[in-house]
């Protein structure tokens, strides 16, 4: 797949801009884009026919000075290629942040979301899935992974 | 002489003793002396030859290879107290309950001259009493604290309907067959050789037979018919206790009516059974035959998983009920075509 | 005269089953609106298990984050082991020698049939098979006596390290292996008439819980589950890791053998051929182990991974287990989340059971394989 194509078709098409970046040390590349572009990509790399990324693998998030990064591990079925799309959101503390959620394009999502919501504060907004599954739950404001958490130990 | 000389003889009790004392006397000490330690003897033989088809070991801990095991197991249940007390009601129903099924007594072929009730139609007599039974468990599932209970009681009964007519039709065969109901005359057609017995005598005697055993099986949920969750965790030590030798007891007496109704009943080759010894080897050869057929239907049932229950009533509907059915119509040209 | 109206009540009735319960995979609450005997509507609960693994790899360093890897899944633990030290090797640019390339994909293989026949043991206990529950944990012992001869442990092994494995292969190891391979194709067969040709056992599988091709793509199932549903999805084959690019090997998937594609009885059929297939696997690689190193660096308590991030894909018993590892060049891992193939496999639990008995509640979720300290972490 060639990437630098597709940043500048999803800039021309939608007007979004995105940087690529390596992942890691690795010869694969990241597809950095605003939050608020996120469900606009989204939508579009799963119909974009040099993409067609219609599987996503999996949804992970973790912080980075202090920022949160959620990373979309995507892959086509169709084409057999990867691609890893990723944005940041900054950390107000002890609160929610919010984006917008991917699961009307990768209903595979779901558990991610739910999961990182819970232990990251990371509001998925427009996630409606009832699937009739509950994870755990912490108290308000209480998000353990976040570099902020305190354990508090109590001695009984 | 009575029809239960026997029992009298067994305990030296005068002849002119009334029949309730000796019926209370007997059935004290069979349920003493031979169905509890036969509960925990089977016990132990079943878990053995299970562990050993099993690929293990058993219990090898309590006595001699595990011989006490049942008494280890009964002292333990004895110590443990329920953490949901029973109800008034659910006491009455289980009262009810064991009074119907140890009211069979009264009924068990155990020989010739150990039967309380001789009617002509004493072989119908426990189908009476078990019906009782299984619906009084029902009733207790109905009263019960959560819909488990209630579910287990209902599935209770269907299950004992659906099990109850196919044997109520093959006890019907068996009376075509050989004339009468009642247990002795039963037996004596029986008499002299295996080839005498109803079960080798004609292949619907044997087919009947399996069915009989098979609905029995089903009625009292032993496996593979049986539920795994069997509602007992509410149970307390003495009602668990209670609830294992009734299942026994109802286990042991079902394999004591098929042995009379197809494997020859007290006959043992044929000898001349008469006095005390006479009535006791009759009652070993019964309690023995169906001691093989308990072992040998539950060794058999280990090699297969649980029935769901929807699917034990369908086989009882659609199988059990239609082959009963075609042997006692098939009985009844047999004994018009070619005779008794 | 007046009659006070009597009536059947027709309502739906509630259960409650859990969070400890003999039916259920773990500890997790089953919340069932029933209609008699049939199931109306699911709801689970999970989070019982949770042990705050993930947080836990920001307070260790890397030599100790094994620790915690191997409790993701402890009959399993070997996939994880597998996942952490390839995404750690690939950021430090470790090259793991062949020999340890093996002997890992040896003990994959051990691990995958041994938790293939932990899974048909307990879907033989929800179907009240006794017999057939001890004959197979019978053959899991010796895997477990496996296990312990090369690595000291039954279960949570810790035997991988960065850079291959923490020791060589134990004497009479591959003479072992290949006599447990031969005892157990020969159970294989057993297993097979107990299971596979009774109609007892078939009836009380087949046609319960389906899962559908589509429903695999929505909810992002992998692994035998998915095999069972007919997509063919096997990260050994897309991504061949440690030695699987070397190894010929058939993916089974289900046909709808009995009842309908993707149901319960697939799935069992499904691993009853991957343990035929893995056995296949442990010959080729226990027969061609090559000579070497069995670690190429050897890891202490102050190794440093250089900063960076990889995912790592590795195909477990129960499927697809993914591992991201962010490190920022420091003592302690930034991140390591776990993609885990049951978090996605529970999603489609509530969907399944509705018109299930009750009855069949325990079999359904024995014949999914659910891990749930997988789901908690």
């Amino acid at each position: 797949m060639d990437l630098k194509n597709l940043a500048q078709k999803l800039d021309r098409e939608l007007a979004v801009s995105s940087t690529l970046k390596p992942f890691g040390r690795t010869e694969q590349i990241v597809l950095d884009v605003k939050s608020e572009d996120l469900a606009k990509v989204a939508g579009w790399l799963r119909l974009e026919e040099s993409a067609r990324l219609d599987w996503l693998e999996n949804l992970s998030c973790f912080e980075s000075k202090s920022k949160l990064v959620l990373s979309y591990f995507l892959r086509s079925q169709i084409l057999d290629h990867s691609l890893i799309v990723r944005c940041e959101l900054s950390i107000p503390e002890g609160e929610k942040v919010s984006v917008t959620s991917v699961a009307s394009v990768w209903p595979m999502v779901h558990p991610y979301e739910q999961e990182i919501s819970t232990l990251f504060g990371v509001e998925f907004k427009g996630n409606h899935s009832q699937r009739g599954v509950k994870g755990i739950s912490f108290a308000e404001g209480a998000y353990p992974l976040r570099k902020s958490y305190v354990w508090e130990a109590v001695v009984l | 002489m009575t029809h239960f000389q026997g029992w009298i003889d067994f305990f030296g009790l005068p002849s002119e003793a009334p029949a309730p004392l000796v019926f209370f006397v007997s059935m004290t000490v069979f349920f003493l002396f031979m169905i509890i330690p036969l509960s925990l003897f089977m016990n132990f033989l079943e878990r053995k030859m299970t562990a050993d088809l099993q690929a293990r070991v058993g219990p090898n801990r309590v006595g001699s290879s595990g011989v006490l095991q049942g008494f280890a197991d009964m002292l333990k249940m004895l110590s443990k107290s329920a953490h949901v007390s029973e109800t008034s009601r659910e006491r009455f129903w289980l009262s009810m309950q064991n009074a119907a099924l140890y009211s069979t007594f009264a009924a068990l072929p155990l020989g010739s001259s150990l039967i309380f009730v001789n009617s002509e139609l004493n072989s119908l007599i426990p189908f009476v009493a078990l019906s009782l039974y299984f619906v009084c468990q029902s009733l207790i599932g109905i009263d019960g604290k959560n819909i488990e209970e209630l579910l287990l009681g209902f599935r209770s009964g269907f299950q004992f309907v659906s099990g109850l007519i196919p044997s109520f039709i093959c006890v019907l065969t068996v009376g075509v067959y050989t004339g009468s109901l009642n247990w002795s005359e039963i037996a004596q057609v029986q008499n002299g050789s295996p080839f005498q017995w109803i079960a080798l005598s004609n292949p619907f005697g044997l087919v009947t037979g399996l069915v009989f055993i098979l609905s029995g099986m089903l009625m009292f949920q032993t496996p593979p018919f049986h539920q795994l969750d069997r509602g007992m965790r509410h149970r307390s030590a003495s009602g668990l206790a209670v609830y294992r030798i009734n299942q026994f007891y109802a286990t042991l007496i079902w394999s004591v009516f098929s042995v009379t109704l197809f494997f020859g009943a007290w006959d043992f080759f044929g000898e001349d059974s008469s006095g005390f010894i006479g009535s006791a080897v009759e009652m070993f050869s019964v309690l023995l035959k169906a001691c093989v057929m308990m072992i040998l239907s539950r060794v058999i049932a280990k090699a297969l998983p649980q029935i769901r229950m929807d699917q034990m009533t369908d086989f009882s509907w659609k199988v059990l009920t239609p082959i009963s059915l075609v042997c006692f119509l098939g009985m009844t040209l047999w004994v018009v075509g070619v005779g008794r | 005269m007046r009659f006070s109206q009597e009536c059947l009540s027709t309502e739906l009735s509630l259960m409650h089953l859990g969070p400890i319960h003999p039916s259920l995979p773990g500890p997790m609450k089953l919340a069932l609106q029933v209609d008699g005997e049939r199931i109306v509507r699911a709801e689970i609960e999970t989070g019982y298990l949770h042990k705050g693994l993930e947080k836990s790899y920001e307070n260790r360093n890397w030599f100790a984050s094994m620790i915690p890897t191997d409790r993701i899944d402890s009959e399993g633990s070997i996939f994880a082991e597998m996942a952490l030290c390839m995404a750690v090797e690939q950021i430090c640019n470790i090259q793991v020698p062949r020999r340890a390339q093996m002997i890992r994909l040896i003990l994959s293989e051990l691990n995958r049939v041994s938790c293939h026949l932990t899974y048909l043991a307990r879907v033989a206990q929800s179907v009240g098979f006794e017999t057939t529950t001890h004959y197979i944990l019978r053959e899991r012992e010796l895997i477990l006596d496996l296990f312990e001869l090369m690595t000291g442990s039954r279960f949570n092994l810790n035997f991988f390290r960065y850079g291959g494995v923490s020791a060589d292969i134990t004497e009479g190891f591959i003479e072992r292996i290949f006599e447990v391979c031969r005892i157990i194709q020969i159970r294989l067969r057993e297993y097979h008439a107990l299971m596979i040709d009774n109609q007892s056992f078939v009836t009380r599988l087949a046609w319960l819980g389906p899962i559908s091709a589509e429903d695999v793509y929505l909810m992002g199932i992998t692994g035998p589950n998915a095999r069972a549903s007919g997509v063919i999805t096997d990260i050994r084959k897309s991504h061949p890791y440690s030695g699987y690019d070397l190894i010929d090997f058939r993916v089974p998937l289900g046909m709808g053998a009995a009842g309908t594609v993707g149901d319960s009885f697939d799935r069992l059929k499904v691993r009853l051929e991957e343990i035929q297939e893995s056995l296949l696997l442990l010959t080729h690689a226990a027969e061609s182990v090559p000579p070497g190193d069995f670690s190429c660096i050897r890891v202490t308590h102050d190794f440093t991974v250089p900063a960076g991030e990889y995912f790592s894909r590795v195909e477990g018993a129960r499927g697809f287990l993914g591992c991201h590892v962010v490190s920022s060049g420091d003592f302690s891992p930034v991140r390591v989340q776990w993609r885990t193939p049951s978090q996605n496999q529970l999603q489609i639990v509530p969907q399944l059971l509705k018109g299930v008995a009750l009855q069949d509640v325990p079999v359904l979720l024995s014949t999914l394989d659910l891990s749930i300290p997988e789901v908690d972490r």
